[in-house]
């Protein structure tokens, strides 16, 4: 009987320890799940979900977040995908959040990812419908790259050719070797390292000039330093002072000449203003042009008569000659 | 000859079919044998752990090993433990611990009713009041179911203990990692039906050995026979059931 209970109790343990790693190992299995953690289910729209099924991982930054629920077609080009958001995790995805179809490793499962969207937007909630962006086809890749390879095998060849002239082109190349170049350029520089060398040289010699020319040596020197010059300068200035005072003077002297003339009851005034003096003014002129006038008939005349006549002709002729 | 071979089959199945008819009409009747069935329970359980468990254990060190040199040449390595989990859970454990049982539990209760059968004791049982058919084949049946699933859980369990061993004889993994790594390739889908799986495989080897060993005939020499019959039947059934089980999963897609 004693053996009987020992053997229950071994029984018991025996099926007590088989039922708790069942529950255990079942409890590790859900929990990767996420059967047991509550949950928000949301869905996305693609258009093409390149082998996604039910179960798949959701990542959110590449944490798992939650499993891929329900996939089923709504459209011709349209594919729902339903999946969980472990509930823990919610307040860290905005309703604007992106979802892509990727792949775990090159060729491990499909996968959700959700790439996080603005910091402002509203938490994701139960039955959100987010964004999706066009999953990444490796096919297409492929044939990128191909082109991709293509160019660059276009792009080598032409840097052999370009390489292969550059070898065979003897003047290119004879200019990269050639030493006298170098030489003459190094000549160039020790030249111009002269010319700065002169250049500083005369900065020096003009400085000198300069500090001379301060403490008075030479005729500049001289000329800007000498004080007697400035003393007759400023005597030559009092002297054009006095000539101006004189002037002056002469333009009051002129000031009352030019008053006498405007005053009508003198002499001169009189002589202006009087119009028939004028007159008798222009009369006489006039007499003396009619004057003038015979008088050049009378010098004419002369001209042609006999005994003057002779000089005339001669003196013409010697002016053509 | 032959066609006496063909009837002697033909009469056994349908002789078997009668019996697990008799089996579920006498199992679901009481009055029922709780005692003995603790006994068998204790004798079909904690007995066959040891065997099991170091035969598990083998298991699973040994596919860890021989799936480590393919694994490697793909460089997927870091996939080893998901690997062997899955096949050890889905097919290796419960297959491999079916057959270990069959051999030591099937054996033993052909033998232990052979016996009692060609010694008459059935015959006194019967005569002494008791449902020898409760008592006897019942009690064992239902031992065997109840308890291929548990050995199948601790087999498990076991199995990969020693895979993870065998993953760190040829890299550094923790076992932290390794748990990670096995939980989240298994599924639900992966674990139940190889434990309903365990529930037939119960049975089929209970049922079989019990009527092998209630079958006998010819004396002691009838025996050993029964005893090895029983065997060989439920080694054969265990693989039928087997892949009538990969059948129904695959209908139901729980793959």
């Amino acid at each position: 009987m004693k053996e009987q209970t020992l053997n229950r109790a071994k029984l018991g343990a025996f099926v007590l320890i088989a039922t708790t790693f069942l529950i255990v190992g079942l409890y590790f299995i859900g929990s990767k799940k996420n059967i047991f953690h509550s949950s928000i289910s949301v869905s996305a729209n693609f258009s093409n979900i390149g082998g996604l099924i039910q179960g798949n991982n959701v990542r959110f930054n590449g944490i798992n977040v939650g499993v891929v629920s329900k996939v089923y077609p709504i459209a011709d080009t349209a594919i729902k995908v339903e999946f969980t958001i472990d509930q823990s995790s919610t307040k860290y995805i905005s309703s604007d959040a992106t979802v892509s179809i990727g792949t775990d490793g090159l060729l491990g499962n499909k996968l959700v990812n959700i790439s996080p969207g603005k910091k402002k937007s509203k938490q994701i909630e139960e039955g959100n419908l987010l964004i999706s962006t066009r999953p990444i086809q490796i096919d297409s890749e492929l044939r990128t790259i191909t082109t991709t390879n293509n160019n660059l095998k276009v792009i080598t060849d032409n840097l052999k050719d370009v390489s292969e002239k550059l070898n065979n082109n003897n003047s290119l190349w004879q200019l990269l070797t050639d030493t006298r170049v170098a030489d003459n350029i190094r000549k160039a520089i020790v030249t111009f390292k002269l010319t700065g060398e002169n250049t500083a040289v005369i900065t020096g010699n003009l400085s000198k000039f300069v500090t001379d020319i301060k403490a008075g040596k030479g005729t500049i020197g001289a000329l800007l330093t000498d004080t007697s010059i400035t003393e007759k300068l400023s005597q030559t200035i009092i002297n054009i002072n006095s000539i101006s005072d004189t002037m002056a003077i002469i333009s009051g002297d002129f000031k009352t000449f030019s008053k006498k003339l405007n005053n009508k009851n003198s002499t001169l005034s009189t002589l202006l203003s009087d119009t028939a003096f004028v007159h008798n003014l222009n009369s006489s002129i006039i007499n003396i042009k009619d004057g003038a006038d015979n008088f050049n008939k009378n010098m004419e005349a002369l001209k042609h008569s006999w005994p003057l006549k002779k000089y005339f002709k001669q003196q013409k002729k010697s002016k053509q000659n | 000859m032959k066609s006496k071979a063909l009837t002697n089959l033909l009469k056994e199945t349908a002789d078997l079919y009668l019996f697990t008819i008799r089996f579920f009409k006498e199992g679901f009747k009481p009055r029922f044998e709780v005692s003995e069935l603790i006994n068998q329970c204790f004798y079909i359980g904690n007995k066959t752990l040891p065997l099991v468990g170091i035969t598990g254990f083998i298991m699973g060190l040994v596919i860890t090993i021989q799936s480590h040199p393919s694994m490697k040449a793909f460089g997927a390595e870091s996939w080893l433990p998901s690997v062997v989990s899955v096949s050890l859970v889905r097919e290796i454990v419960p297959v491999i611990t079916a057959l270990i049982c069959a051999g030591k539990i099937g054996s033993g209760i052909g033998a232990e009713l052979g016996s009692m059968k060609v010694t008459e004791q059935i015959d006194a049982m019967e005569v002494s009041g008791t449902n020898p058919f409760k008592y006897l084949v019942v009690t064992r049946v239902f031992a065997a179911m109840l308890m291929l699933p548990l050995l199948v859980i601790l087999s498990d369990a076991i199995a990969l203990y020693g895979a993870y061993i065998g993953v760190n004889m040829k890299q550094v993994i923790s076992f932290q990692l390794y748990s990670n790594q096995i939980f989240s390739k298994l599924t639900f889908s992966d674990v139940l039906p190889s434990i309903i799986k365990s529930f037939f495989f119960g049975f089929a080897i209970g049922i079989i050995g019990c009527f092998k060993g209630f079958s006998t005939k010819n004396g002691t020499q009838g025996v050993g026979r029964a005893a090895n019959s029983a065997v060989v039947a439920a080694t054969f059934v265990v693989f039928i059931i087997d892949l009538m089980a990969a059948q129904i999963a695959d209908i139901f897609s729980i793959t």
